[in-house]
């Protein structure tokens, strides 16, 4: 009788001592009710994560976590009117490069709306600090204060991918690596229209944007500004190979090689050229292999990356990773302390190698499984389910890191696809480093968008040989004089600022 | 009417009318004339951010957003696009409405004629988006069913989607084909109301058809007419927004680029709010000014025109 | 439906005219089917061929199921939507109705002011910006209030019903008038009843317009369980478009949905609409005015 009281007694004490152990350690969340929280990830205008995502992260942070999705056309409206009622938002994924979005980051600070970050980084941050490089949190600095967390990603997000089936087809056991070679896989494809199709064009990109930029690399090294001769930073009509580019694009246009509909086409269309097996080779958002769509109307279809071709510049297009993407997390100074601490702390977790795999794949044995060095389904899953970044809702840094995981469409090993796809031509644009400066204070703001217009119709009306190569020495004068002069004035000028 | 002779009288007799109208002047004067202090943002440097107060505060830069499509080279082009769309677009698009109400106005089966009726204003509910997908899906170069067909018939393909000689008018037949059916509801009700007296009247006369038609059918259709042609002139500069940014590409910007496309792009590209604002009170103020000159035309005939 | 309905014409001409009508019905149908079939047509069948006529590998209700029954909230949606309609179009009749007819006559003391004070409005617009405060300032965000009062008038309207009252032979209203009737009773007892054509018509385009909208809900409301059926539609419909000046700057990390479910996205919108014209349609047929003023 004594030793079972004694016993009980200990038990007791055993409990209450992990008890209160656990409560120390989780000490304000088991006691307070969950904390609202609402995000808007201007990145991305799509519903994404499911209820079990979105539950799992309400449990392991104690928040009732809200997500703003934006319909995609409207969505710079509705971003503007929440940042303008401050309603429903206490952080956002804010734009700091200029000419994708509007400078949420830099309007949201000169107005007083977001709050520096550095102590909290300090106190509940050691993962971002430690993982994202010290030179994105100088750029995310002003005056001496950090206003966001850097969001890392893929510098170009394009990569080329290749029906493998068809190339094992034709006889082509390894991919190109020249840009002869490249050129001559293109027409072996359609001279042996390994699928069959009525009119087949081999090379299609999502837009025309995505398959210029991504040959433009086998020309002028860094696919876009170049650090020419005299040490002036200039945009890639300035480069010697440049009219060889056109060229190119030409010939490759009048042999049929590029879809003919290029000009115009948009992804969607794209898409369901892909899908219903009328692409050989397109350049593509990387998470959008089509394999699934194109698996269920020929089930042999096979899918891999392909590296773009080494050409006259001695490299080939620039995909990179690990870049800064522009943008980054804010915290807005309408939220308490605990908010901000709490925000902190759940974009922390974001970082590190579980936080990313959860970002990317959702819950672990219940979304995804690893199978060798491969993220697959669980059994009984449905197939074609597992999509990169389903189920990312806060668009936390270093977010490429794990993608590669899934590219099952490989059979070789996860060196081989990491060097397909990322790192083999790290990004050297110098224009990367000058996000801070603003252009909507340069003289040149009110025309760059007749630039850019300018130099869609220039680059169409070449390739559809509307107008010859030789069109291009006329352009680039009328260019000049109409806002082209004043744009080179200023990209040099803020170059040589920050060049060290 | 009996005549009140003094102000006050006459105010005194029409109080219900008045008073009828106190909920839409209320209404108007909170959600359409406030807003209108926002106008003053063409002319600043405005930032949502800026809050309510930037209405007033932020900076003054006069007419530098308006610079911004009027000093572009593309100025003349986006402008004469616009006009040249908009004028092809009432010149086809204004009459056809009419043309089809007076046609299903002439059959006999009420069912032929509610089923017409029906089909034809079915394609005014699918947004341009997807019209955009079932034209491209017919005119594409690479895979158009219609390109196919051609290909059979004589030999080649034809680029209709990037060609900017047929590109204007792909813009004046599609919206067609989705307008005329719901446009002519219009028609169709104002023709419903005609006095069937009058047209008695005009048989007893000795009219026969046709001269029923237009003694009776058209001017009875002409106050609608007139009140609906004034409204599109007011709309001039709006050459539609949604379509051509769905359907065009850069092969045909030097067609198809319109004032309201060019600005979007400028603001997708730097977010100038200050822009789309000032475009918008350009076209405003022509628009006003078209009215104003039509509507005088139109008293000028003896019509009763919009005021 | 007017007088003179083939009345005196030859069976030729009504033949020809006929004909005609056929063939522009035809142009209308035949995408309109195309729509309909593939919003039925399977998976499959859509991602091989793209959009058919008629669908050759059998039927599916597979797109239907995946928008109604999926997460994204659209049953409850749908019920936004009916509210929001109903709400919104007895509403905005009542005001246009009430403010057209003192519109419609020419000799009201301080018709013309008023009228330019109603239409300077359908020019002049702050935008945007401006309107979401005013919205915000009467306290209307994330409420569905703010889908109906904010577009409750449209002058556009108000001109076209002030315009089918003007054409009331004022010789009804003046007997009316006689007989000690006051203008509300004019108005409720006679104008209303022989414009029903009119009132059907600008009736139908109110619905129809608060049936469509999808854009208000984007900016004034943030709870999705207020969103109504449009504003789910037109996300599922996005990323169909991406301008080349964009770039590879804004990602998509969803699937969109295929031809199918957008095929029966709007097959579901539009259907509700379909459903109740008929109902309209018999006011355009008949000549209203038939012996009203023959006493």
């Amino acid at each position: 009788m004594k030793t079972a009281l004694k016993m009980a007694v200990a038990v007791l004490a055993l409990m209450t001592a992990a008890t209160g152990a656990y409560a120390k350690g989780s000490g304000e969340q088991a006691a307070t009710k969950p904390m609202d929280v609402y995000y808007a990830d201007t990145s991305r205008t799509a519903a994404s994560g499911d209820a079990a995502v979105l539950d799992f992260i309400n449990r392991k942070f104690n928040v009732n976590f809200h997500y703003t999705q934006f319909p995609s056309e409207s969505a710079a409206a509705k971003f503007t009117t929440m940042i303008a009622s401050g309603s429903n938002l206490d952080f956002f994924l804010g734009w700091y490069a200029d000419w994708t979005n509007p400078r949420s980051i830099d309007r949201a600070r000169e107005q007083g709306l977001i709050v520096p970050l550095d102590d909290l980084l300090a106190k509940y941050g050691a993962n971002l600090l430690k993982d994202v490089d010290a030179k994105y949190w100088d750029l995310a600095r002003n005056g001496g204060k950090i206003w966001f967390v850097p969001n890392v990603q893929f510098k170009s997000k394009r990569f080329m991918y290749v029906r493998q089936d068809w190339l094992e087809k034709i006889g082509y056991a390894k991919h190109p690596a020249t840009l002869e070679e490249f050129d001559g896989m293109l027409r072996d494809l359609k001279a042996k229209n390994p699928g069959k199709q009525p009119n087949f064009y081999p090379l299609i990109g999502e837009n025309f944007t995505y398959l210029y930029l991504e040959f433009l690399g086998s020309f002028v090294e860094t696919a876009g500004n170049f650090v020419d001769k005299d040490g002036a930073l200039k945009p890639e009509y300035f480069h010697p190979n440049y009219k060889r580019y056109l060229e190119t694009l030409q010939k490759w246009y009048a042999d049929g090689l590029i879809n003919p509909d290029q000009p115009g086409i948009v992804r969607q269309q794209e898409r369901e050229q892909i899908e219903k097996g009328q692409a050989g080779v397109w350049t593509t958002w990387f998470g959008d292999t089509r394999l699934a769509q194109l698996q269920k109307t020929d089930p042999g279809a096979k899918v891999t990356f392909m590296k773009a071709p080494v050409g006259p510049s001695g490299t080939g297009g620039a995909q990179s990773v690990g870049i800064f993407s522009g943008g980054g997390q804010v915290i807005m100074s309408h939220c308490s302390p605990e908010k901000q601490a709490k925000i902190i702390q759940m974009l922390d977790w974001f970082q590190t190698a579980e936080g990313q795999m959860f970002q990317w794949y959702g819950i672990k044995g219940q979304h995804w499984v690893m199978q060798g060095d491969f993220v697959g389904l669980p059994a009984g899953a449905e197939p074609g389910k597992l999509l990169y970044n389903t189920f990312y809702i806060v668009n936390g840094g270093n977010m490429y890191a794990h993608f590669i995981e899934s590219v099952a469409t490989d059979a070789g090993t996860r060196e081989s696809r990491m060097a397909a796809t990322s790192g083999a031509y790290p990004s050297i644009d110098p224009a990367d480093y000058m996000l801070p400066y603003d252009w909507s204070k340069t003289a040149s703001a009110d025309r760059l968008t007749d630039l850019d217009t300018m130099k869609t119709q220039m680059l169409t009306e070449i390739m559809t040989g509307k107008k010859p190569v030789s069109y291009f020495d006329e352009w680039l004068e009328k260019w000049k004089s109409a806002g082209g002069a004043q744009y080179l004035k200023d990209l040099d000028s803020q170059y040589r600022k920050i060049k060290k | 009417m009996t005549g009140g002779r003094t102000l006050g009288a006459r105010l005194r007799r029409y109080r219900l009318l008045y008073l009828m109208m106190v909920p839409a002047v209320v209404y108007l004067f909170v959600f359409k004339y406030m807003p209108i202090f926002g106008l003053m943002t063409a002319f600043r440097d405005y930032h949502p951010t800026m809050g309510l107060r930037g209405f007033f505060t932020a900076p003054w830069i006069g007419f530098k957003n308006f610079r911004v499509f009027f000093g572009s080279i593309y100025a003349g082009q986006i402008l004469a696009n616009t006009v040249i769309i908009s004028g092809l677009k009432i010149a086809f698009i204004f009459p056809a409405p009419i043309v089809l109400a007076l046609m299903i106005n002439e059959m006999q089966n009420t069912v032929f004629q509610r089923s017409i009726q029906t089909v034809t204003y079915l394609p005014h509910f699918i947004s341009w988006v997807v019209i955009g997908g079932i034209l491209f899906d017919m005119l594409s170069i690479s895979s158009g069913s219609l390109n196919i067909l051609l290909e059979r018939l004589i030999g080649h393909r034809v680029d209709f989607l990037g060609n900017p000689g047929a590109f204007r008018w792909i813009l004046v037949v599609s919206e067609m084909w989705k307008e005329v059916g719901w446009g002519s509801i219009v028609y169709l009700a104002a023709i419903a109301g005609i006095d069937t007296e009058l047209y008695e009247a005009a048989s007893i006369d000795g009219a026969g058809h046709f001269r029923q038609v237009w003694h009776v059918t058209l001017p009875g259709l002409l106050p609608t007419v007139t009140v609906l042609f004034l409204l599109r002139i007011a709309a001039i500069l709006d050459a539609g927004f949604e379509q051509i940014l769905v359907l065009y590409s850069p092969p045909v910007y030097g067609v198809a680029d319109i004032l309201d496309t060019y600005v979007y792009r400028v603001g997708m590209t730097q977010g100038r709010y200050g822009v789309a604002t000032a475009a918008g009170l350009f076209k405003s103020v022509i628009g006003f000014a078209m009215v104003v000159g039509a509507n005088k035309l139109v008293r000028l005939t003896g019509q009763k025109g919009l005021y | 439906m007017g007088r003179g309905a083939g009345h005196g014409t030859t069976p030729p001409y009504r033949a020809f005219l006929a004909v005609l009508l056929a063939a522009i019905g035809a142009a209308m149908v035949i995408p309109i089917l195309m729509v309909f079939s593939t919003s039925l047509a399977p998976e499959v069948e859509v991602l091989r061929y793209g959009m058919r006529i008629l669908p050759t590998t059998g039927l599916s209700l597979d797109s239907y199921r995946y928008i109604l029954l999926g997460a994204e909230g659209f049953a409850r949606a749908l019920w936004v939507s009916v509210i929001v309609t109903a709400l919104g179009t007895v509403l905005s009749m009542t005001m246009t109705c009430l403010i057209a007819f003192p519109m419609s006559k020419f000799q009201l003391p301080g018709r013309k002011p008023i009228f330019l004070y109603c239409f300077f409005t359908m020019l002049f617009h702050g935008g945007l910006i401006p309107t979401f405060f005013v919205v915000k300032a009467v306290g209307l965000l994330d409420s569905i209030w703010s889908l109906i009062i904010p577009s409750l008038m449209s002058v556009w309207y108000m001109i076209l019903l002030s315009n089918f009252f003007g054409s009331i032979p004022a010789s009804l209203e003046e007997s009316a008038v006689i007989d000690g009737a006051n203008d509300l009773w004019v108005l409720t007892r006679i104008v209303l009843p022989l414009s029903l054509p009119a009132i059907a018509t600008i009736g139908l385009f109110t619905a129809v317009g608060f049936w469509n909208s999808w854009f208000p809900a984007v900016i004034y409301i943030n709870d999705r369980d207020k969103y109504p059926m449009q504003t789910i539609l037109r996300e599922m419909l996005y990323s169909l478009n991406y301008s080349s000046v964009l770039g590879a700057t804004i990602e998509d990390a969803k699937e969109p949905p295929s031809a199918a479910v957008r095929s029966a996205a709007i097959v579901v919108a539009t259907l509700p609409i379909v459903l109740v014209y008929p109902f309209l349609q018999k006011h355009f047929v008949k000549g209203v005015m038939v012996g009203a003023v023959k006493g």
